[in-house]
């Protein structure tokens, strides 16, 4: 590596070697004097020289006259509501802070002039986020209330405080008449796990229906309460994050909900400026055909009806411009061998299946209380062999580093990841801490999926400013940002928007440049297509220069990106005042 | 480390029993040569990127003895995260405050539970070396120091506001001054009549404090002058929040610690801790904007000349007592206030090159004070710096830079830059360096030209950089090879309560599993080997900084005894805590 020293000596920058000149009435250099614009010169040399490490900086270095004009109007409306809307400076006890925990200031960030930037920005792909956990529940229990014969249960009475917010709940389609129960769930005459028509809950419910959704839908996301106590730790806000997945699995289980839910999310994705997503979704997939009550025992029956509603979607207005989806094949890392080989043989059978549809392989859960990939050796390796073996293209995009440990077994997972060969891992949390393997990270081209919103809400970080991702970005490594279980987690909206905001928000370095630099490695990134490990790497290599679907998105984005840039500067370059 | 699987019969396996017996000869053992391969790769990697961490000599060459000892620690880590730091956590109903307790928790929730456990007692016993970041008005513990301000004759307190109510209570400047003559007569600074800014005798006052007397007095001047237990977990409110707390602190103890029979108490408690808690030698800050008043007297010094005269006739009087042998010393790093104007700031340099002139062997540095974030950033004040140093080359005195930098959260915002600024203005250490682990460049240049990053875990948790330990991002500039040192910064108003720095050794030994034993000894190591013993020019600086324990002078000497400590140190844990290895 080429001394610094030596840099700065051929730049003419050794330290305090410029004399002084004229002083002002006290004796002090005037801010023109040499010896204070050459300390100044030296440190835009530096920061110069370190943005050169940058992901973004051939991005930023690209940019086109109108990009370079939006970046600078969307740094001053950054600026000025900092100082309006989020209180720079006000020395009171305000709580509001630019930055501030994303729970609080959700509703506060919908009102800003740089939201309505970001959610019109092109996001490219959604990379990292779970089905169950994407759409808003709003929505869902809604839905729910609206279909005819949808039952709700629960493992106890619904009479006290601590039942409701404790025992778990499920939802079921009843294809028989359900008669009025004997006692209604919100009383202690319940008898535990008998089915309820939803209507008839709801009506019971103190205050009414509105209050029964209200209720069910704070008993599944993760509120201010929880981010305002982030003393509890990382263990007790997984134990109520990973409680909530089983009730919400039981809501997505009726044909005619996952449909209709399939549309809204895909439509949301749409609006959001989202192109293509790639959803991780466990194999288990028992869906209840219409009318019926129990599962259907066809194990396609879900696949099918999953191609049919992308394909339907594609076929609408909003879903012109959607690229598609596919899903990367997840199961619980807290399972022993035999289980996990089951599994992954099913996963192997559907995707000779469906070779589209099933994009890769990944293990989920908490990771630190789970196996790690150094534990899961032996089953990873057998199913790479078995994979080849058959001929069929699965691979891995793992969840690693999602963890505050430095050197702990998850910390280790981001090791094994790249070990094997993952062609992006989720979160990387820890990854900052590691030197080398980011350099690994940055040679083989393996992307980090970023997850600012979940990280805070699962108490990885207090609030986004906390977040490591500038470290990542600095040291050249590839991240997208994801937004994880965005209707558990605050965002309570299934598109990046919120995501892309606390980005731009918390952190100078990024600002307009930075985003779109990370939404279009969104795309470099997706896996549109069964490749080879060499056809991913020369594909991302090659970017918009090569040829294929990857290549021909790439420029798609940018064409979008060009056309936002546009807008933003007709839109907002008078109000905030800023010209070329 | 073992995968923490709680109930893995949750997911009862579904696969046929004559299908499993036909897949399971197909998976590959643990003895297979490619798995073995792999398994070879993964620890190559671990091994070639432990060469860069910045403790990697210092494990290399650890004794026999001292390996034993980071193995025995280890395990009582590991013993005491699973048994003393294990809530359980089945009973959901546990997870309020307190109850939920787990390895790394917060730092003013685990305080407590931390200072009864076995790794406390070897921390504490733990040689370690010289503090080199710790601002002097915040060192003392608040149940001595406030004993002795209402024991000494004369001292008065008075506000510029009744103190009648709670709200005034909580935020009225609040001050205390000595009086040659007792004022007992005026109306009581608890009642509305209170005429502003008249002393009132302060055992009077305290006496008649409407909440509990003389208790509730202390318990009350406690709360003003620490971060509550309560505000250091509502991190969501923020850095500035908690700042404007944390600053307030500093104007009432401002007025308590600077007359000279209290300051003599204070030095002499502060150096005792230290010692007591295996530092040998401290390189304190201090803001100069405070009265110092001798003995007897009520009117102020004109200049720092006297407060620096009797710090130095203490640290002596220390080193030549009973219970002062083998302390090696004191320096001062003056720091003056970012938040001054050009003439103030000017001033206040300009009295640091004077005192320097009185006691060069006293003042050892100086550097800027005041939150980063909401003072001038460095490059606002280049013209007032060059000047500086302009200055000290005419009156021919060496005083170098140790600046605070990068105290902040945020990546490009001025904070944030000030590191750059700092390396450029050739600083020796950086107080914090928070924000450093996102400038890649920066950490090169600070590697190359020898620049220590002082760094404050509690603290920066406390003001909430930082959720917990944790997240802390030390580990990865210790990952990068960046020389850092562990400090206590304000342990007086942060939590700490004491003047040592177990409580910081401690949470980071638990926090991190890449840390053990051994790298807290190189951080020990460090801490001694950037010490600003004496005035020395940049290229001694450079050169006995290299040198480490080859060279010839005081920093060498100094290494060499603190590595005889961490033998004997050692040597302690295997004979105390060997039961079976």
């Amino acid at each position: 590596m080429q001394s610094f020293s030596v840099i700065l000596s051929i730049l003419g920058l050794g330290l305090l070697h410029v004399a002084i000149g004229a002083l002002d009435p006290d004796g002090v250099p005037y801010p023109d004097d040499p010896s204070v614009l050459n300390q100044q010169a030296g440190i835009a040399i530096l920061k110069n020289y370190e943005h050169k490490k940058r992901t973004d900086y051939i991005f930023r270095q690209n940019l086109s006259p109108t990009a370079k004009l939006a970046d600078k109007i969307v740094a001053q409306i950054k600026k000025t509501e900092d100082i309006t809307i989020w209180n720079r400076y006000a020395n009171s006890n305000n709580p509001k802070f630019p930055g501030q925990n994303f729970a609080s200031a959700r509703s506060t960030i919908g009102t800003t002039d740089l939201f309505k930037v970001v959610k019109r920005l092109p996001k490219g792909s959604l990379l990292h986020a779970h089905l169950t956990a994407m759409l808003p529940y709003g929505i869902i229990f809604q839905t729910i209330l609206n279909t005819p014969g949808m039952v709700i249960s629960a493992a106890t009475d619904l009479a006290s405080d601590a039942n409701k917010n404790n025992t778990s709940i499920n939802f079921a389609h009843s294809n028989t008449t359900v008669t009025a129960a004997a006692a209604s769930i919100w009383t202690t005459s319940y008898i535990p796990n008998t089915p309820v028509l939803v209507t008839e809950a709801a009506d019971a419910f103190p205050g009414g229906r509105v209050a029964f959704l209200a209720f069910l839908k704070d008993r599944v996301t993760l509120g201010i309460d929880d981010a305002e106590q982030s003393e509890l730790g990382v263990d007790a806000i997984w134990k109520k994050f990973q409680g909530i997945f089983g009730t919400v699995g039981t809501a997505w289980s009726y044909e005619p909900l996952v449909r209709s839910f399939l549309q809204d999310l895909f439509g949301s994705l749409a609006d959001d400026g989202v192109q293509w997503v790639e959803i991780r979704n466990g194999g288990n997939n028992g869906v209840v055909k219409t009318g019926d009550s129990v599962a259907s025992p066809d194990p396609d029956y879900w696949y099918n009806l999953f191609q049919d509603e992308v394909t339907k979607f594609k076929a609408t207005r909003k879903g012109r411009n959607f690229w598609g989806t596919r899903i990367i094949w997840t199961v619980s890392r807290g399972r022993e061998r035999a289980r996990i080989i089951s599994d992954m043989k099913n996963a192997l059978n559907f995707k000779a299946k469906y070779p589209d549809l099933i994009s890769g392989y990944d293990l989920v859960s908490q990771e630190d209380l789970g196996r790690s990939l150094s534990d899961l050796t032996p089953e990873l390796l057998w199913f790479q062999q078995q994979a080849g073996a058959r001929n069929l293209t699965i691979p891995y995009f793992f969840h690693a580093g999602e963890t505050l440990g430095d050197g702990n077994s998850t910390d280790d997972n981001i090791i094994s990841a790249v070990k094997f060969g993952t062609r992006r891992i989720g979160h990387g949390f820890s990854l900052f801490k590691h030197p080398t393997l980011m350099d690994i990270y940055k040679e083989e081209n393996v992307a980090v999926e970023v997850c600012l919103i979940s990280n805070e809400a699962l108490r990885l970080n207090d609030n986004v400013l906390q977040h490591p991702l500038p470290a990542l970005i600095a040291n050249g490594v590839y991240t997208a940002l994801s937004n994880d279980d965005p209707a558990i987690e605050g965002q309570d909206d299934a598109g990046l928007s919120y995501d892309f905001y606390e980005a731009i928000q918390g952190f100078e370095n990024i600002g307009l440049a930075g985003l779109g630099n990370l939404a279009q490695n969104s795309v470099l990134f997706s896996n549109f297509e069964d490749q080879n490990s060499y056809k991913w790497y020369t594909d991302i290599e090659e970017g918009a220069n090569g040829s294929g679907i990857k290549a021909d998105h790439v420029r798609e984005w940018n064409k979008d990106w060009e056309k936002f840039c546009k807008w933003v500067v007709s839109e907002f370059g008078a109000k905030y005042n800023a010209t070329a | 480390m073992q995968a923490r699987i709680k109930n893995i019969n949750a997911w009862p396996s579904t696969m046929p029993d004559e299908e499993w017996e036909e897949v399971a000869t197909g998976i590959p053992t643990t003895e297979e040569p490619f798995i073995k391969q792999y398994v070879s790769g993964r620890e190559a990697l671990i091994a070639q990127e432990q060469k860069q961490r910045s403790d990697f000599a210092f494990r290399q060459s650890l004794s026999p003895i001292a390996q034993k000892a980071c193995r025995i620690v280890s395990k009582i880590r590991d013993h005491e995260a699973a048994t003393i730091w294990n809530s359980g956590l089945e009973d959901i109903l546990a997870q309020k405050i307190g109850a939920n307790v787990y390895p790394g928790m917060m730092f003013s929730l685990a305080k407590e539970r931390m200072e009864s456990t076995a790794l406390w007692k070897i921390m504490k016993k733990m040689p370690k070396g010289a503090l080199l970041h710790a601002h002097m008005d915040a060192m003392v513990d608040f149940d001595y120091l406030f004993g002795v301000l209402l024991e000494t004759k004369g001292m008065h307190i008075y506000c510029n506001s009744a103190l009648d109510t709670d709200i005034a209570r909580e935020g009225a400047p609040v001050k205390f001054r000595f009086q040659v003559k007792d004022r007992v007569d005026g109306a009581s600074i608890w009642s509305p009549e209170y005429i502003p800014d008249t002393p009132i005798l302060l055992t009077q006052a305290a006496d008649a404090f409407p909440k509990g007397g003389r208790q509730g007095f202390i318990a009350w001047l406690k709360d003003r002058c620490t971060i509550t237990n309560t505000e250091s977990i509502e991190h969501h409110h923020g850095v500035d929040a908690v700042w404007r707390k944390f600053s307030s602190c500093f104007g009432i103890l401002n007025t308590i610690m600077f007359y000279e029979p209290i300051f003599r108490l204070f030095m002499r408690r502060m150096l005792k801790q230290l010692l007591d808690d295996g530092v040998k030698w401290v390189d304190l800050r201090l803001a100069f904007v405070f009265r110092y008043y001798k003995e007897g007297t009520d009117e102020p010094e004109d200049t720092f000349h006297e407060i620096f005269r009797v710090f130095g006739e203490e640290i002596e009087n220390f080193k030549k007592s009973e219970e002062g042998k083998g302390f090696w010393g004191a320096r001062m790093i003056w720091t003056g206030l970012r938040l001054l104007d050009t003439r103030k700031m000017v001033e206040d340099m300009d009295a640091c090159i004077s005192v320097k002139l009185a006691y060069p062997h006293l003042i050892s540095g100086f550097d800027l004070v005041g939150q980063e974030d909401a003072g001038k950033p460095l490059k606002a004040v280049l013209p007032e710096l060059f000047w500086f140093k302009k200055q000290c080359a005419q009156e021919g005195v060496n005083i170098p830079f140790f600046f605070h930098a990068g105290e902040c959260l945020g990546d490009g915002s001025d904070t944030d830059q000030n590191l750059f600024d700092a390396v450029l203005l050739g600083t020796r250490r950086i107080g914090h360096g928070f924000s450093l682990y996102k400038h890649p460049l920066l950490i090169d240049m600070i590697k190359e030209k020898k620049i220590l990053v002082e760094s404050c875990p509690i603290s920066n948790e406390v003001l909430r950089l930082c959720a917990s330990i944790m997240s802390h991002p030390l580990p990865a500039l210790l990952a990068r090879g960046v020389s850092c040192s562990l400090c206590n910064d304000d342990p007086a108003i942060l939590g700490q309560d004491t003047s040592g720095m177990t409580h910081d050794f401690w949470q980071c030994l638990q926090g991190w599993e890449n840390l053990g034993l051994a790298g807290l000894g190189s951080l020990a190591e460090n801490s001694v080997r950037w010490a600003a013993f004496e005035d020395e020019s940049n290229s001694e600086w450079m050169q006995n900084i290299k040198d480490a324990t080859l060279g010839s002078g005081v920093r060498a000497e100094k290494m060499k005894e603190w590595s005889i400590e961490w033998e004997q140190f050692c040597l302690w844990i295997v004979t105390e805590f060997d039961d079976d290895e």
